[in-house]
């Protein structure tokens, strides 16, 4: 039986859920951002301490501190 | 190397991977074409070749050609070293998981998604993750769910949260299971506390739920489910959030101090690096293996040369700090990884081909061997002779260190054991390896008993051709 089984079917359903909330989170994070530049004081763009930007194209092999 | 295709890619219809006079090619199949083609004129391929996190290629028409169902014939730039994952420590499975995450975001941005997540995909290169598969990007199509979400969490996810919160030693269960490791299992072997992260509650228990309630409904899946674009930013987005937050804090490795404190005298340990900088300077290899490197000092006597250097060592906590260190000082030279020589890694996989076993990818120009051999002689009770064979298979040049029996260290190996090796004394370890080696020098270590050898592979047929 086990070797039937389909494990993405499972896998599939969760990420239906999870992706519509991240998702979500996602653009709303992005859209505060932008209101956030809008609006706030004009000062030099901060380089995002509390995030540590994956974007950033070093970041991801060079930040081991873990 | 023998030409023809190789073990590791038969499952992707894309494509396959085969070599030919020692250089190893991608055959893009027609039926990719659309695909491969969107990966050059979207600029993906520019964007994640540029910034070191794809493996750049160059295609080769003339052998296209020959070949009447390839849409290209790619040639893509050599990786020194093939590593597996379950040869890495907790911060090289990180950082290569959010490489994979990185790729994955920056495919979205240009229309693309990656169709397969696997941590074989990746190999280190030049120091840091490079995602080695050109034929896993896929053109998106509008509302499809991301297809590697599975298996980014069963090969990355899920080991790095049980060394994590467990144990370092689970990372071998990717030895075990060759698609990463059930999440299932992960789930029943993670501790309570795990689940006070969120992030790793979802994706690996509650994920593992939803599996087993849709297994039997594995014929019927139900509707298809769309997934937004913006549904994949954050999902990948919330995976790299977990990544991150995993952290391992080795404790208690009694080999990370080893150089540290009095475990052997100062002065035998300036000396030590001093003959082996000499004898680097000497033989100047094309590549050097370091055998029981520890945190990697002596190593980096080769790497800081410019020489590419293969760093074993069983013990994850040194490996995973020598690691680290060569992260923070950028050198790009020097590959540490965890293997225990004693047990290494098999060929594994479908008709054991799609792993290769260790020994045929880690041959050097140059073999060291320091501090070790009392811990396979003794230790693990391998006869001298044999060792000798396995370290000329290895490499031609050998630099290894004897430690006799009136040695600290090997006093306190044979405390507990039997002292069943009257053949290890310097007379007996000379006469093994002469059979397999000529002897160059024989240099004592200033403020100990030990002895250091350099010695040359005798010749053997075929063997300008392994000199590398």
């Amino acid at each position: 039986m086990i070797a039937y089984i389909d494990p993405g079917a499972g896998s599939f359903a969760l990420q239906a859920i999870v992706a519509a909330v991240a998702g979500t989170a996602y653009a709303l994070r992005s859209r505060l951002k932008r209101l956030r530049a809008f609006f706030g004081p004009r000062r030099p763009p901060a380089p995002e301490p509390a995030r540590e930007s994956a974007a950033d194209p070093g970041s991801v092999a060079r930040r081991s501190d873990g | 190397m023998d030409d023809g295709v190789l073990g590791a890619s038969f499952r992707d219809p894309s494509g396959f991977v085969f070599a030919r006079g020692g250089v190893i090619y991608r055959h893009v199949a027609r039926s990719y074409a659309e695909h491969y083609d969107h990966l050059l004129a979207s600029g993906l391929y520019e964007d994640l070749a540029g910034r070191g996190l794809l493996i750049p290629h160059v295609e080769e028409p003339a052998l296209a050609a020959q070949a009447p169902d390839a849409h290209r014939v790619l040639r893509p730039e050599r990786v020194a070293v093939v590593s597996y994952p379950y040869e890495w420590c907790f911060s090289q499975l990180r950082d290569a998981a959010r490489l994979v995450l990185e790729v994955q975001r920056t495919a979205l941005r240009h229309g693309m998604t990656l169709k397969d997540a696997s941590a074989y995909n990746v190999l280190f290169h030049r120091g840091r993750p490079v995602w080695i598969d050109t034929l896993s990007f896929e053109t998106w199509r509008e509302g499809r769910p991301w297809a590697a979400y599975r298996q980014f969490c069963q090969h990355f996810l899920a080991p790095l949260a049980l060394v994590a919160h467990r144990d370092a030693r689970l990372a071998q269960l990717l030895r075990v299971h060759v698609d990463g490791i059930p999440l299932d299992l992960a789930s029943a072997l993670l501790p309570a506390r795990a689940w006070l992260d969120p992030h790793l509650l979802v994706h690996l228990r509650i994920h593992a739920g939803f599996q087993r309630r849709h297994a039997g409904r594995a014929g019927a899946a139900g509707p298809r489910r769309r997934v937004e674009r913006r549904g994949l930013e954050g999902l990948a987005a919330a995976l790299e959030a977990a990544v991150r937050r995993l952290r391992w804090r080795p404790r208690g490795s009694p080999w990370e101090a080893y150089y540290e404190g009095n475990s052997y005298a100062v002065e035998a340990a300036a000396h030590k690096r001093e003959l082996v900088s000499a004898w680097l300077d000497d033989v100047r290899p094309a590549s050097l293996l370091d055998l029981g490197a520890n945190t990697g000092a002596l190593s980096r006597l080769a790497s800081a040369r410019g020489i590419p250097t293969l760093a074993l060592d069983a013990d994850p906590a040194c490996v995973d700090r020598s690691y680290r260190e060569a992260c923070a000082a950028g050198e790009a030279n020097l590959l540490p990884l965890v293997v225990d020589l004693a047990n290494p890694s098999p060929a594994l996989g479908w008709a054991n081909e799609e792993r290769d076993a260790l020994a045929p990818r880690i041959g050097a120009g140059a073999v060291m061997a320091l501090a070790l051999v009392h811990h396979l002689a003794i230790g693990n009770q391998v006869p001298l002779p044999r060792l000798a064979a396995w370290l000329a298979a290895l490499g031609p040049e050998l630099l290894v260190e004897f430690v006799p029996k009136s040695d600290a260290k090997v006093r306190r190996l044979l405390a507990t054991r039997e002292d069943v090796f009257p053949e290890y004394t310097r007379e007996g370890f000379e006469r093994a390896f002469d059979g397999r080696f000529e002897r160059l020098a024989a240099l004592p270590l200033r403020g100990s008993e030990r002895v250091l050898y350099r010695m040359r592979r005798l010749s053997a047929p075929g063997d300008a051709a392994a000199r590398r």
